[in-house]
């Protein structure tokens, strides 16, 4: 994929962290929770996993800021060192590393939401 | 006086101009307004990046059962901790909103299109519609500090 339609990929990717992230900070401070602590209980931290909405969100979040982050992180050492091979090692290791952090967030996402205390 | 050879002189040389290259982009001078904004919005970036990688291990745990979880959270929750979460949501609101501003830069909607340069030169960066979308992401941090100060702290 070109780097201008990476780049607008990353623009929506803004937008949908703007709206997902906030709900998620909401969950934890007033959405559905009567204060932070209590955010932070077993149950309530369960609960957000086992509702089918909210653990959608997180998904869809997750997804989302690690294609932000790691294609941010890329450009940064892009703009740092420039080379062939530098260029091809960012490049596939970006693509290894958000792999991998979607796929660790994923599995609490959907083993949460399927295993019952 | 130490003797240096043509060859290790021209080896610090191009040594000192890799450092100066590596950090070039923050240290260069002038440090503006809109350079420390920018050194501002890597650093936030980078340490919400690591954030999110211990928010998902951390998270992980609740795999581990009730008691497990509960446990963590026991350990994360002290002064430190606390701080330590006022910290991310401010940089989240800072790094989101001067985001923005970046955007709009780059689709050339506060800054304009670029054009000739003629005399008067004037800067087209920094103008007031910048410079105050700088300063409001800086306002928002702070904002989103005491927000997050008020639900962590007080409201918890």
């Amino acid at each position: 994929m070109r780097g201008s339609k990476l780049m607008l990929v990353n623009y929506m990717c803004m937008v949908l962290i703007s709206i997902t992230l906030f709900l998620h900070l909401a969950t934890h401070a007033f959405l559905g929770v009567s204060g932070y602590g209590a955010s932070l209980e077993p149950d309530a931290v369960k609960g957000h996993y086992t509702d089918t909405a909210t653990a959608f969100m997180l998904a869809v979040l997750l997804v989302v800021l690690a294609f932000h982050s790691i294609f941010s992180f890329k450009t940064t050492l892009l703009e740092w060192r420039h080379g062939k091979t530098w260029t091809k090692a960012v490049n596939w290791g970006a693509i290894v590393v958000a792999a991998v952090m979607v796929a660790f967030g994923m599995w609490t996402i959907v083993a949460a939401y399927i295993t019952r205390w | 006086m130490s003797a240096q050879s043509p060859a290790s002189a021209s080896t610090s040389g191009m040594e000192s101009r890799k450092k100066t290259r590596f950090l070039g982009w923050a240290f260069d001078k002038p440090l503006h307004l809109e350079r420390f904004g920018m050194m501002l919005h890597r650093a936030t970036g980078l340490g919400l990046l690591l954030y999110l990688v211990f928010h998902l291990v951390v998270t992980n745990a609740i795999l581990g059962g009730r008691v497990f979880f509960a446990d963590i959270m026991g350990m994360l929750s002290n002064p430190a901790g606390h701080i330590g979460e006022i910290v991310v949501v401010g940089a989240v609101g800072f790094h989101g909103i001067n985001g923005i501003r970046l955007v709009l830069i780059g689709l050339g909607v506060i800054s304009g299109r670029p054009h000739r340069p003629d005399f008067p030169y004037k800067a087209p960066s920094l103008n007031n519609a910048e410079k105050g979308a700088l300063w409001t992401a800086f306002g928002i941090g702070v904002v989103s500090v005491l927000v997050a100060s008020f639900f962590i702290l007080i409201g918890g």
